[in-house]
Formats: C-alpha cells, sequence, structure tokens
C-alpha cells in the first residue's frame, strides 16, 4: 500500500518544533484560566513626538527603550512611598516599554523571600527595596551587581542627568561595600524625637540636649496614674531593638570591634549605654513595652499617652494627620540627644535597590533602567510636592537639593522645623558604623538582640547580657 | 488474626474483610490487592512527592555547615551541626518551652474541652446557638488571634484584657513581657482558641453514646463522678486519643500565633522549636544548623506519633 | 437512639433549681471567655483610627464603616477573599477525591505494603512544615509556579493529604462491616461497594475531613507569605499587609478578620448535620 510520506526531516522538525512548543508553553505559561489578574500593561509604540509626561526623562538623551519588552518583577514594603511609586507604573512602561509587576509585601517576610530568592538563585526578583545593613551580605555573595559599569556606561547613564551628588552620600555610602555602590536609593528617613511641645511648654522644659536631659524630662512627664508614660525609646520587640539601640550605643562612645577585629560589645560604654537604656524605659515607659512595636509606639504617642518617643520621620506625617492623631498641632521634633561621647547618633535608614544577578542581561538592563528611574530627580518630584493624588506626601526624597526647595518644604510642614532637623539629621547625625558594615550583620543582630531583649527583660543584667552577646558574636566571626 | 492488625485496630470487632470476593490473598495480582492500590496511589504519589522528597532534602541538608553570611565556610560537616546543637543552651530552652507548651496545651483542651460537652450536654433553649458561638475561634485565622492579643487585649493598660483585670481586681500585668507569665498567656491564647474544637468533638460523641451502658451505669453507680469516671470517659477515650493526637501535632506544629504575639519573647521564653528553627534559617541565615533542628523537629514528632499509637493499641 | 440528654434531666425540682442557679452563671461566664476576643475583633474593626490603640480602651465611641470600605475599594481585599476561596476549595475537594479512597483502602482492604505505607501516612502527618519551606521554594520557582494557584494548592496538600487520609482511615473503621458483608454478597463490585456502600456512611466523616482541610488552607499564613505573590494572594497574606511601614492599620485589618470568617462560618453551618455526624470520632460502636 503506497502512503503519501511526508518529508522526514521536516516532519521531525515538525514534532520537534510542536513539542518544543508544548513544552514551552507549559512551563512558562499557564492558562490564563488560572491567572488571578490580567496583565494588562500594552507596550507604546514608538513615538516621535515626546509625550509631556515623559520629558522630563528624554532630558537624560539615553534610550530608554533600549529593553523594551522585558518583564521584571520588583519586591516592595507596604509604604505610603512605594504606593505613590506605584502610581507611576504606567508611565514607565511607556517611557521604556518594561512591564513591571510589583509585589507588596511586609518587612520581615520580604527579607526573608529576598534572601532566598538570592542565595537559591532563582532570578525571581528583578530588585527589592533592601536594608542598607543587608547590602555586606549581598556582596560578599556576590549575589548582586555593581552599579558602577551601568553608572560609566554612557549608553545607559546620562550622569549630570542622574546627578548622583545630589542624594544623601551617606545613603549613597550605605548602599557600598568596601567602596563599590550596589544600590540606589528611593527613599530614607532619619529617626528623630517626637515630643509633646505643649506639654514641654506647660513645665518649662527645653528640647532634652543630653540623655540626661532626655531622662529627666520623662520623669517630670511621667503620670502612670492617669495613663500618661515618660519617655519611650521606641521600638524593643525582639529584633527591632536594633533599630534604636545602636544610637544609643554609638552616643555613649561603644565601638562594635577593636583594632585586631574582636567584638567589644560588652565594653564599659556598651553597658552604660544599655544600662540606661533599661533604666529609662523601666522607669519610664511604658508597661509592657519591651513587647512593643513601633506601630504601638506611634499609637500610644498620636493617642496622647505618651510624652515622647523616638521614631522614624516617615511616620511624622500620621500624627499631623487629625483623622489619625489626637495630638495634631501639640508636638515637634528633634535631633537625637547627644551621648556621654558628645555626639548624637541618628539611623542610617533608606530603602535602595540592587540589580539582581541571577537575571538574564537584558532583564539587568530593564531593572538598571527602572532603579534610574525611581532614584531620578523628576520621580522624586513627581511622587512628592508635585503629586496630585490621594495618597499622603512623601517626607524621605533622596535629593539633598529638594529639602532646600521651598516647595518640597511646604509639603513636608508636619511639625515646626521638621525638614531642617531632618536635613541636619542626615547631614550630621549619621555614622556610617552605626551598624557594622559586615556580611554577619543579620546573626550578629540576631544575637544582641536577643540578649537586649533579656536585658530589658530583667532576665539578666546588662553586664551578663552584653558579655554572652559578645562571647556569641566572637564565635560567630570565627566561624 | 492477631497481631500485624493490631495496629489498627481499635480494639472493637475484628476489622471487617469482604467476604465472597473471590481470592483473599494479599498478593498485587489479586483484584482486591490492584484495586486497593488504585485507591491509593493518587495520596502516595502526592504524599511521596510533596512530603518525602522534600524530607530527604531537609534531612540532607543538615549535614552540611551552609551560612549564607558566610559562603565561603558552606562545607561538609556529617554530624557536626548534631553535635552542635546538643550542647546549645537555647535549643534546650526551646525544648523544654515546646514541652511545657504542647503538654499542658493540650492537656488543657482535653480537660476543659470535655467539662464543657459535659456541662452543655443537656438540651435547652439556645444551645444551639451557643454551640455555634463557642467553634468562632477556631475560624479566625491563627496570625490574626497572636495580632489580637499581643495588641488589643494584652497590652498593659491599652488592652481590653487586661483593662478587665484591673478593674476586676487582677491588676494590671506584663501579660506577654513577663518570662514566667508570657509562657503561660500563649498556652492561654492556644487554648483559648482550640478548645471549642475538642468541645466540639467530645459533644458530639457524647450524643453518639449508646444509652443502654450508661443506663446501666445509673443503676449502679453512687454519684456522678463514678459514672463519669468508669462509665462515660472509657467509653469516650477514642475521641480523646484522636483529638490528643491532632492538636499534639498542631502543637508542635505552631508558628503563627506565637510569632505575632511574642516572635518568641521575653528573651527565649515563648521560643518553641519552631520559632527557633524560624529564627535560626531565616533570620539568621544558618540553613545547615536550621535544618538539624528541623530534623530533630521530625524525630521528635516520630516518637510522640509512636507513644499515641502503642497507648492506643494497650487501650484496646 | 434516646438522646441520652432526656434521661439524665429527670430529677426532683430542688435539683433542677440548684442547677439552675450554678447553671446559668457559668454558662455565661463561658460564653463570655469565648466570644470576648472576637466581639473586640468586631469592635474595634468599626471603630475610628484614633479609638483604637487608647488607655484605657475605648468602650464608648462612634462607629464607623470606614474601615470596611478602606479595606474593599483601596486594598483588594476582595481579590484576597476570591483568591484564597479559589485555593482552599480546589485544595479541599482534591484533597477528599485522594483522602477518601485512600482511607478506604487502608482501613479495609487488604494489599500488599498495607502496614508499612500506613506508617508512612503516619508519619507524613507529622512534617516539620517550616522544614518544607526551602524545598518547596525551589521545586517551585524551578516549575515556574510560585505566585499561581497550583502552586498554592501543591503547597496546601502537602499539609493536608495524609492528616486527611489518617481521618478517613479513622472513620472508615468506625463503620460496621454490615453493610460491606451484605453488599458482597449482594454481588456488587469492589468499586460499586465503595462508592454507593462505604462512601455514603462516611458522608460525616468527610465532612469533618473537608470542614478542617478548607480552614486549614483558609487560615494559612506561612507557606502563603513565601510562595504567593502580586498576581495570586490569599487573605492571609492581604492581612498581614496592613502592618505598614508608617502605621498599622488595625481597624481595616480587623474588618478583613471579619470578612474572611464569614465564608467558613456559612459553611459550617450548612453543613452542620453532617459536621456532628461526623465528629462522634470514635463513640460509634
Amino acid at each position: 500500500m503506497k502512503r503519501k510520506r511526508i518529508d522526514r526531516p521536516s516532519r521531525r522538525k515538525f514534532l520537534g518544533a510542536s513539542a518544543a512548543g508544548i513544552g514551552v508553553a507549559m512551563t512558562s505559561g499557564l492558562p490564563s484560566i488560572w491567572r488571578g489578574r490580567s496583565q494588562a500593561y500594552a507596550a507604546a509604540p514608538a513615538a516621535k513626538v515626546v509625550d509631556p509626561e515623559l520629558a522630563e526623562f528624554e532630558k537624560a538623551g539615553i534610550d530608554w527603550k533600549q529593553a523594551s519588552g522585558e518583564q521584571i518583577t520588583v519586591m516592595v514594603i507596604p509604604s505610603l512611598f512605594f504606593r505613590v511609586a506605584q502610581e507611576f507604573s504606567p508611565q514607565f512602561t511607556k517611557l521604556t516599554g518594561v512591564q513591571v509587576t510589583w509585589q507588596v509585601i511586609p518587612p520581615v517576610q520580604m527579607r526573608e523571600k529576598h534572601v532566598l530568592d538570592l542565595s537559591t538563585k532563582t532570578g525571581q526578583f528583578a530588585t527589592v527595596s533592601t536594608d542598607p545593613t543587608y547590602y555586606p551580605l549581598f556582596a560578599t555573595n556576590n549575589w548582586v551587581e555593581e552599579l558602577k559599569p551601568y553608572l560609566d556606561n554612557p549608553a545607559l547613564t546620562n550622569k549630570e542627568w542622574l546627578d548622583l551628588k545630589d542624594i544623601f552620600p551617606i545613603w549613597l555610602e550605605a548602599a557600598s561595600y568596601n567602596g563599590k555602590l550596589y544600590g540606589l536609593p528611593y527613599d530614607g528617613e532619619a529617626t528623630l524625637l517626637l515630643y509633646r511641645s505643649d506639654l514641654y511648654g506647660a513645665k518649662n522644659i527645653a528640647v532634652p540636649q543630653t540623655f540626661d536631659d532626655l531622662l529627666e524630662a520623662a520623669r517630670r512627664l511621667h503620670d502612670p496614674a492617669n495613663n500618661f508614660f515618660g519617655g519611650n525609646f521606641g521600638y524593643h520587640i525582639r529584633l527591632i531593638n536594633m533599630y534604636i539601640w545602636p544610637s544609643i550605643f554609638r552616643a555613649y562612645g561603644g565601638e562594635w570591634f577593636d583594632k585586631a577585629g574582636n567584638p567589644t560589645v560588652n565594653s564599659k560604654q556598651s553597658i552604660d549605654a544599655t544600662s540606661y537604656y533599661v533604666e529609662f524605659l523601666t522607669k519610664y515607659g511604658p508597661p509592657g513595652v519591651a513587647n512593643w512595636n513601633w506601630p504601638e509606639s506611634l499609637d500610644a504617642f498620636v493617642t496622647g499617652r505618651l510624652a515622647q518617643t523616638f521614631i522614624g520621620s516617615a511616620t511624622v506625617p500620621v500624627a499631623a494627620n487629625p483623622a489619625k492623631s489626637q495630638v495634631v498641632g501639640k508636638f515637634g521634633v528633634g535631633r537625637w540627644p547627644k551621648g556621654p561621647a558628645g555626639k548624637r547618633v541618628t539611623s542610617v535608614w533608606n530603602w535602595s535597590f540592587p540589580i539582581n544577578k541571577a537575571i538574564s542581561p537584558k532583564a539587568k538592563k530593564a531593572t538598571w533602567l527602572w532603579i534610574q528611574w525611581m532614584a531620578s530627580k523628576p520621580m522624586q518630584i513627581q511622587t512628592s510636592y508635585g503629586y496630585k493624588g490621594k495618597e499622603e506626601s512623601r517626607s524621605g526624597v533622596n535629593r539633598v537639593s529638594m529639602w532646600d526647595d521651598e516647595r518640597y518644604r511646604k509639603t513636608v510642614a508636619f511639625a515646626p522645623g521638621f525638614a531642617d532637623t531632618v536635613l541636619t539629621s542626615i547631614r550630621e547625625d549619621t555614622d556610617i558604623d552605626w551598624r557594622p558594615r559586615i556580611p554577619e550583620w543579620p546573626e550578629l543582630a540576631n544575637i544582641l538582640g536577643l540578649q537586649l531583649h533579656r536585658a530589658l527583660a530583667k532576665q539578666a543584667t546588662p553586664k551578663e547580657a552584653l558579655d554572652e552577646a559578645n562571647v556569641k558574636i566572637a564565635e560567630l566571626m570565627k566561624r | 488474626m492477631r497481631s500485624p492488625d493490631r495496629l489498627w485496630d481499635r480494639g472493637g470487632p475484628e476489622e471487617a474483610r469482604p467476604v465472597a470476593q473471590g481470592r483473599r490473598s494479599a498478593s498485587f495480582l489479586s483484584s482486591e490487592g490492584l484495586f486497593a492500590w488504585l485507591m491509593i496511589s493518587p495520596g502516595l504519589v502526592l504524599m511521596v512527592g510533596l512530603g518525602t522528597l522534600p524530607l530527604v532534602f531537609l534531612v540532607s541538608l543538615s549535614f552540611f555547615r551552609i551560612n549564607l553570611t558566610n559562603p565561603a565556610g558552606n562545607r561538609w560537616t556529617g554530624l557536626g551541626n548534631y553535635i552542635r546543637l546538643l550542647a546549645d543552651g537555647q535549643f534546650w530552652n526551646s525544648m523544654q518551652v515546646t514541652a511545657i507548651y504542647t503538654i499542658s496545651g493540650v492537656a488543657l483542651q482535653i480537660v476543659i474541652g470535655m467539662a464543657l460537652a459535659l456541662f452543655l450536654f443537656r438540651v435547652f433553649p439556645g444551645h444551639k446557638l451557643l454551640r455555634t458561638l463557642i467553634i468562632l475561634p477556631v475560624i479566625l485565622a491563627p496570625i490574626v488571634v497572636g495580632m489580637l492579643w499581643r495588641t488589643l487585649l494584652l497590652t498593659p493598660r491599652f488592652g481590653a484584657l487586661d483593662y478587665i483585670s484591673y478593674s476586676v481586681g487582677l491588676g494590671s500585668h506584663e501579660w506577654l513581657t513577663n518570662s514566667r507569665l508570657a509562657l503561660l498567656s500563649i498556652i492561654v491564647i492556644h487554648v483559648w482558641q482550640w478548645t471549642p474544637f475538642a468541645f466540639l468533638v467530645f459533644l458530639a460523641s457524647l450524643h453518639a453514646l449508646p444509652v443502654e451502658p450508661l443506663e446501666a451505669a445509673r443503676l449502679d453507680c453512687r454519684s456522678w463522678w463514678q459514672e463519669l469516671w468508669y462509665v462515660i470517659l472509657p467509653l469516650m477515650a477514642p475521641a480523646i486519643v484522636i483529638v490528643a493526637i491532632l492538636r499534639t501535632i498542631a502543637a508542635l506544629n505552631a508558628f503563627a500565633a506565637i510569632y505575632a504575639a511574642t516572635e518568641g519573647g521575653p528573651g527565649t521564653a515563648t521560643q518553641i522549636l519552631n520559632l527557633y528553627i524560624h529564627n535560626t534559617a531565616f533570620v539568621g541565615l544558618s540553613i545547615g544548623y536550621g535544618s538539624a533542628l528541623g530534623t530533630v523537629q521530625l524525630l521528635i514528632t516520630v516518637v510522640v506519633a509512636l507513644l499515641f499509637f502503642r497507648f492506643r493499641m494497650r487501650m484496646a | 437512639m434516646r438522646p441520652l440528654a432526656s434521661s439524665s434531666t429527670a430529677a426532683s425540682p430542688r435539683r433542677i433549681r440548684w442547677q439552675a442557679l450554678i447553671a446559668y452563671p457559668t454558662l455565661a461566664v463561658i460564653l463570655l471567655v469565648w466570644t470576648f476576643p472576637l466581639v473586640w475583633v468586631l469592635v474595634t474593626s468599626i471603630k475610628r483610627r484614633t479609638d483604637i490603640f487608647t488607655a484605657p480602651p475605648t468602650i464608648f465611641f462612634q462607629p464607623t464603616l470606614s474601615n470596611y470600605v478602606f479595606a474593599l475599594t483601596a486594598r483588594p481585599v476582595l481579590a484576597n477573599l476570591r483568591d484564597s476561596l479559589i485555593i482552599a476549595t480546589a485544595a479541599t475537594l482534591i484533597t477528599l477525591a485522594v483522602a477518601v479512597p485512600a482511607g478506604y483502602a487502608y482501613a479495609r482492604l487488604r494489599f500488599p505494603l498495607r502496614r508499612q505505607l500506613s506508617f508512612l501516612v503516619l508519619f507524613m502527618q507529622m512534617m516539620p512544615l517550616l522544614g518544607l519551606i526551602v524545598p518547596f521554594f525551589l521545586m517551585l520557582t524551578w516549575l515556574r509556579w510560585t505566585d499561581s494557584y497550583h502552586g498554592l494548592v501543591l503547597v496546601n496538600l502537602s499539609v493536608m493529604v495524609p492528616t486527611a487520609t489518617w481521618l478517613m482511615i479513622t472513620f472508615f473503621q468506625d463503620l460496621p462491616p454490615e453493610m460491606e458483608e451484605a453488599a458482597a454478597i449482594d454481588g456488587a463490585s469492589r468499586w460499586q461497594t465503595f462508592l454507593q456502600v462505604m462512601v455514603p456512611q462516611a458522608a460525616g466523616g468527610a465532612a469533618v475531613t473537608a470542614t478542617l482541610a478548607f480552614l486549614t488552607v483558609w487560615n494559612e499564613f506561612l507557606f502563603a507569605v513565601i510562595i504567593s505573590g502580586s498576581r495570586v494572594r490569599p487573605v492571609t497574606v492581604g492581612l498581614y499587609g496592613f502592618l505598614q511601614f508608617e502605621e498599622s492599620l488595625w481597624g481595616p485589618l480587623m474588618a478583613t478578620a471579619v470578612m474572611a470568617m464569614t465564608p467558613i462560618i456559612l459553611v459550617s453551618i450548612l453543613a452542620q448535620r453532617h459536621l456532628i455526624r461526623g465528629l462522634t470520632l470514635g463513640a460509634v460502636r
């Protein structure tokens, strides 16, 4: 029987192609019936006429569309400044042709997912909002790209337009390790003293300049019988105490390591700092404060139960919002008081974006464009004083020049002198060694945070707790 | 037949063996064997693929030293992690906390659940509504339970329950930040949420108890206590054991509520093994050591399970 | 079977009065203990923000529905609920489809390796869930199944299938053998026996297993937060997202918690009869 035979090679090719096609379809895409949300970003057609919205960005003169067609996923924390940025995401897609998917995950879990993704090299997230103290870890493990090649490449970056010098130097330093830059900051804050200016005025208390002043102010305002507490040092539950304690530690002159590299967290200065911390909270803090996280501290302040506390500047807008606060117009902000060593030490905090090494080169380009876009001055402007949406205004832009700009200052007038206090704090009170810049930081924080918590909970004296922490940290560094 | 089936036989009439089904051999080729294997294979595939393989991976990771903060130091370490574990004070602390939490938690759930069931065993107006209301805690997500109790109920001065305690004269206390109280508090939270489950099971079982032995008991026994101890409880034993097993597994795997409530604090006072593993592997980034701890947790649960089944056997 | 309750209420008038004196207050206490925290959830969900974390706690306040409105409009809570519904339903149905036949087989049939495999079922229930996160993350990322419905369903199945199977084994063991034997004598095939005789009897047990599975998957947090992302987001993750960087939105969080409880309450009310029958674990002989 004669059979019509398809030419052999082409049949094989056909079968191979269809198998490949099915394989690709099965592994890369899933029937859209399973998709919860359809991705509705369409790539913009190439336009000769410059869109007014994109005009500022086109001034850079680089080819924004060089990574067109790419799809990247970015992960950020649930916060005001990222929500506002996300509203502008369609603009980025219009500008570059790159589709961006945003994942919003709370900080602790976000960090876990990020580390999981980086360490398993699965390349799920092109970039993630990063805690500055994690850069040593990322860099040591070679998980993120050095940004210098991207910055020096004229096809990718117009250095003058991007103007890195305009970004807070300490924030850039925080996103670097061993002199190499790994991430660009988008938003940041300084930790400030938040105090009830009306009560200070009533009792003739001046804004505390030293830790002793602070203690005294707390003593005079402490009124537990009326559910009013003298002060809080911020937040203490388990690890979050490492956001506040290092400021006290450094202000007392504490050093993380000695010249030989041995840890010295149990030095006399450290013990003094910790004793002060424990004494302050035990005497004048709200009861059960060891379990508080920053929202509790903020809420206690805005419901009028706390005389003063230390808190990140990003949360101050809440206190100034009549819908959220009972102390509108009654509070002030100040810098950290001076410690015995004469230093004022605020936090070095910002959210910056690195580039994941485990993604494709084109995706890395797309990510670089996105990071640039986020950190650029036009973006900072359109998300702060240029913003006309329904969210509240940002208070942590990364551009020094904007902090001096009256238009920005008007939008951050939450308390008298807010902008200046933040600016001065970032410029003068920041200490790059506020936390040690080592890859072992997460575990070190774990050890130290636990011991401090034990000291606060009176399970150990400050000396015992710090001695134990020091021993464990020494072991950690040896490994 | 005695021994081989004993593990699954709870002492009642011998397990039914389908009669007149053709050859009764248990070989694979017999139609019964084939049928059975068809019935169990989907489950088997899922269990092996989704459970056993990841577990093998976990155990194998435990023989390495893998610390993300020091990539150059990653290497094979054989039993090194286990030796380190034996000398680790925090590990033994977490074992102690886990033991207290699990044993008292399960015991309280059973005792209170049974007491509630016996008490509410009467038919009275509104009993159905009561039953529905009491089940509600089980439906609330554990993560929300933890957050609710920590911030809104137990915060001294700010929390509702603390305020009630203060108002009735029991005083305001540091429920979650005092080392001793904290452990008690998380046990209370756990028992609060899950006793309704035990209560439901026991209530339903009570309703289903055959009447005859109980009426005979009423005639024989002098007091309700005797009636309870010698007749009702033995009849309820199977239900009690099943609840105990389910709740013990759940207690050993508890995470969300305690994490939300104390994160293991103050210090390590409420750090059950599960939380310690999470902290080691995901915060401290010691994957190898964390896997070793996880393997120990696995061994513990297996031992506990074996103990339960031996107990069930002896009861039969 | 006469309900046992009726026989125990036959008593002298003095006994009834004494019982009532103790019974009703105790009832009130029980009710209070178990419902108060939930009442507080409800109360918090209708409070304005400035009434929430106060010392002393605010008891009299002006209620508002703004938290619910916020959760539903400014945040994708509705989409979260839908995602949770899809994942929980799929996981429950698959779990039942797998566990019911398997339970019957382990309980009633004879086949090679039965004992060893029964041990495996028991063993797999004991899995330390935390230890599975890294392998699951790796596996699902490789399959590109993170942030997807099937990825989350799969992860939840790993937890539920062994427990559900074990529960069904228990339920099937409880059933009297007579009907099965009768069916065999009547000449029914194994499959018919299973489907038409055993399954209806075990309906109560299956209802319990299904409810437990649904509830567990619905409230699952740890795996959900690691595996889900932007496309698929169960309500437990959505809830947690109210703990924002600048502030915690307790009002909308509690409102979402209340909304998350409603589907399950409805389901358990509807399935009540089956559930009660099924919960007689071991008591029926």
